[in-house]
């Protein structure tokens, strides 16, 4: 499974590179409309809601600090089904 | 553990009691009928964003904690950008004492507002006293997905001299929130700082 599986954790991302799981992390942030939540990490962590040109730290520092946002809306997504 | 929680009416948010980040995000929830907008990014430095699930007796997993929060300025800027779950710093009393007010907004979907007071024991061992107003809204996105937004609005915090009735005031949040900032940067809560009356 890809970046934000609850059921699995970082486990899933070892082996995967950070711009790999970052793409994933933006499709996840776009299927449940989590865009904002994302800009307020990066705002809080760069001083910069873009969240575009970021760097490979950048982007691993923003998975970091959106999985458990994403891990809960596929929560609530599950409960939902 | 000593504290209470004291709801207040929305009336009183309606009628400007209180600050005015705290208006702001109330009349922004009421505007947008509490969906997701991108006014929230302008205020997101004094929220906390928190799961819309939360076990009894125990609060939400946190998602985010702006800088200016008070839980950040209490607990440190490494705790707010931490990967752990944040709740594991805060004491389990504490998060008891001030989990009716979640759980009211998780099931009724409408806003919380209250004064909190209560001994907040620190992990470095200090138990503070916090007093502050919180206001607690359902936020949810276009595609259904639910976040708790939470303002907190500090009244005073005092440190507590090893578990006497001796407080020694540390800050009037209100008051002097900016000196409050710069102070705590040089003198963290619990320190010989001193602290201003």
């Amino acid at each position: 499974m890809i970046f934000g599986d609850p059921h699995e954790g970082q486990q899933s991302d070892l082996g995967w590179s950070v711009d790999w799981r970052f793409d994933q992390l933006m499709q996840k942030l776009r299927r449940f409309d989590l865009m904002i939540f994302a800009q307020m990490v990066a705002q809080q962590q760069f001083g910069d809601p873009s969240l575009e040109n970021l760097t490979e730290s950048q982007k691993q520092v923003l998975i970091d600090g959106c999985q458990k946002a994403i891990v809960e809306a596929s929560l609530q997504e599950n409960d939902s089904a | 553990m000593n504290g209470f929680v004291q709801p207040y009416s929305l009336a009183q948010l309606e009628r400007g009691h209180s600050d005015d980040v705290t208006v702001s995000l109330y009349r922004m929830w009421l505007n947008n009928k509490g969906k997701f907008n991108r006014g929230l990014l302008g205020l997101s430095s004094h929220l906390l964003l928190l799961s819309s699930r939360a076990a009894v007796g125990d609060s939400p997993q946190i998602l985010f904690s702006g800088s200016h929060t008070l839980a950040t300025n209490v607990y440190g800027s490494d705790w707010a950008t931490g990967e752990e779950d944040m709740r594991g710093s805060i004491n389990a009393e504490f998060r008891a004492l001030v989990s009716d007010g979640y759980h009211a907004v998780i099931q009724d979907r409408e806003p919380q507002y209250e004064l909190i007071s209560g001994d907040l024991p620190l992990p470095q061992g200090q138990t503070i006293l916090v007093r502050y107003e919180r206001l607690l809204l359902p936020w949810r996105t276009s595609t259904g997905v639910r976040q708790l937004v939470c303002r907190t609005s500090p009244i005073e915090i005092l440190l507590k001299e090893d578990g006497s009735s001796c407080f020694r005031h540390v800050l009037n949040y209100r008051l002097w929130p900016d000196h409050y900032q710069s102070r705590r940067a040089r003198f963290p809560i619990g320190s010989r700082g001193g602290a201003p009356h």
